[in-house]
């Protein structure tokens, strides 16, 4: 289905730049770890720091192509992992937030009833909560987090708009010949569920997964930008750009370099989604 | 419609109240303010008379009944009576929480409307060109602005912006809040305006998709068959039409606003509600956080009503249907 599903994708441009940039990006957190030849939390003050306390730029120091950052240790290998943190918090994240959209969206389109409307509150009610208010309360309780706590905590978050969705794409298809036949075979609601509907729903969970990838991305990094993401001294891009902050005006790349990374990312996967909705065809509201 | 408005505003009222006793519980959880607020060193005697002070040495559920204000309240500071219309007192700020709004929420509320503003006209506009103009490239680079204004986080842009413009070319002041009312204004003037911009993005997706629509309608047509212009249709006829989407979209934008407001005030300095909530979440402020959870979720409710009944002003179908 896959397969299928690129072969009929190949032919739209956009899908091809989004393709495009999407590997870049990926390939940037996934070889750039092994590519990388420094410790991202090794500092080295002496090769990187000068006697007047002055940062290497990039190009300047050889095995050091991009320099130092604020604190003399190896820009580009933290950029690289920086990359691998944020794109495991985002896939995990996402994976998340889709199967929780799924499962709620499909029970509550399904099942109706009280366990809709019950279902429908608990989405009101999330999508109310201030984000960022509840990952900081949230972030209290667990002290200094690592990267899946983080993942997790934005995926429980962030399930809501697919779940909506999902339950109204449910609905139409509930009232199809083939999914009231299985019901008169006597197939229970799970088998239903998982057999009939979820491949109808499957194309819509896709296009806004892809756009959660990228809402992620944006989310992990405002959080570490906040203090409050992946602890240091893990590196990653909005942690980065919370400790480039103060260097601004020394050193504009050192908010340049993760900055555009993160934008990057986020667009990749945003028109990655917006090329998979030309493809499957979804309707976007 | 008075109907559905009593029945939109209870229920606008229990998600308020859920938020609410959820963060109630969540702070609970999270740690204990008297610690966090005498520091590690203060003694056990101090705790405990904090504690006996601010109500905190109660079982949890008296606390969140006379939090609410369901029952009766002993004690002089800290948190009680939220239905009798008290806010409480700050643990730490040693002000009362009603106090500190009335400073904090209108320095919020004016870089949220300026932004808000930007972001408006500047969505519709673009989005009514990009819908209406028969010039590829004028729709596809308006399109790129827009997935561009969708990727850039505001904390990288604006960073940018105030290196630039602020600190380079010293065409805005370099964050803070300024003295007198136009010093306000000039200070929100750069955070607004990076806001506004990103923000327009998602307004002109939204306007020139539905103009597209609208334009493809029967509607359009006749007017063009009866002598309208093309351009006085777009000028003059499609906006009413194609600014309802916007208004619900504005209305689900508010908590965007709310959270987005603790990033951008971190980032130009300023000092309005965004950053009371962190320092108030740090410091295990409870009655404040609460209070700010409280503020903002009544914001997100009022608005998504707001926005329900402009709708049904405006637009008559959905009255009758």
């Amino acid at each position: 289905m896959l397969a299928d599903l690129f072969r009929a994708a190949a032919g739209f441009w956009r899908f091809r730049i989004a393709l495009a940039l999407t590997l870049c990006v990926g390939l940037f957190a996934i070889i750039g770890p092994f590519i990388a030849q420094h410790d991202p939390i090794a500092q080295f003050t002496e090769v990187l720091i000068d006697d007047k306390g002055r940062l290497a730029g990039p190009f300047e120091v050889s095995g050091f192509w991009l320099g130092a950052d604020a604190v003399g240790r190896d820009e580009f290998s933290r950029l690289v992992h920086g990359g691998k943190v944020s794109l495991i918090v985002a896939v995990v994240a996402s994976s998340i937030a889709v199967s929780l959209g799924l499962l709620v969206g499909m029970l509550a389109g399904y099942l109706s009833g009280p366990v809709d409307s019950f279902l429908m509150r608990l989405v009101d009610f999330v999508l109310s909560l201030p984000f960022l208010l509840v990952a900081i309360a949230l972030n209290r309780v667990i002290n200094r987090p690592d990267m899946l706590t983080v993942a997790v905590l934005l995926g429980l978050l962030s399930w809501t708009s697919l779940a909506r969705v999902v339950r109204t794409k449910t609905l139409q298809v509930r009232r199809c010949g083939y999914v009231i036949a299985a019901r008169a075979l006597g197939y229970g609601p799970w088998h239903i569920m998982w057999r009939h509907i979820l491949p109808n729903v499957s194309a819509p969970a896709l296009v806004l997964g892809t756009t959660t990838l990228g809402n992620m991305i944006l989310m992990e990094a405002a959080m570490s930008f906040l203090g409050l993401g992946v602890r240091p001294p893990v590196p990653s891009w909005g942690s980065m750009l919370r400790e480039a902050q103060d260097l601004m005006i020394h050193a504009p790349h050192l908010v340049l370099f993760p900055g555009l990374l993160v934008g990057m990312a986020v667009f990749a996967f945003n028109l990655m989604g917006e090329a998979l909705r030309d493809v499957l065809d979804v309707r976007s509201h | 419609m008075v109907e559905h408005l009593i029945r939109r505003t209870a229920y606008a009222l229990f998600i308020v109240w859920a938020s609410v006793s959820c963060v109630f519980f969540l702070m609970y959880a999270v740690g204990d303010p008297a610690s966090a607020t005498l520091g590690e060193r203060a003694s056990a005697e101090q705790l405990a008379s904090f504690r006996a002070q601010h109500g905190l040495d109660r079982p949890v559920l008296s606390q969140y009944l006379t939090y609410i204000g369901v029952q009766p309240c002993h004690v002089r500071a800290g948190y009680c009576g939220l239905l009798q219309g008290h806010l409480g007192d700050s643990l730490r700020l040693d002000a009362t929480i009603a106090s500190v709004f009335v400073e904090r929420i209108p320095r919020t509320a004016l870089l949220g409307a300026m932004a808000t503003t930007v972001e408006v006209f500047v969505g519709v506009g673009l989005g009514l060109w990009a819908g209406a103009t028969r010039r590829r490239w004028v729709d596809s680079s308006l399109l790129t602005f827009a997935y561009l204004g969708i990727s850039i986080p505001t904390f990288v842009a604006g960073l940018i912006a105030l290196d630039q413009l602020a600190f380079r070319l010293g065409l805005f002041p370099v964050g803070g809040y300024g003295e007198t009312p136009l010093e306000h204004i000039k200070h929100a003037l750069l955070p607004s305006l990076v806001l506004g911009l990103l923000g327009s993005a998602t307004y002109l997706r939204l306007v020139r998709s539905e103009t597209r629509d609208l334009l493809a309608d029967e509607f359009s047509r006749m007017l063009r068959s009866l002598g309208v212009s093309q351009r006085r249709l777009t000028l003059r006829y499609l906006p009413r039409l194609a600014v309802l989407p916007v208004i619900t979209l504005l209305g689900l934008q508010l908590p965007a606003l709310v959270g987005g407001a603790v990033i951008t005030e971190t980032i130009f300095g300023w000092p309005g509600l965004g950053r009371l909530a962190v320092e108030a979440v740090y410091n295990l402020d409870a009655p404040l956080v609460l209070a700010i959870v409280l503020v903002a979720s009544v914001a997100v409710q009022a608005g998504n009503l707001l926005a329900d009944i402009a709708l049904q002003l405006l637009d008559p179908r959905v009255l009758r249907s």
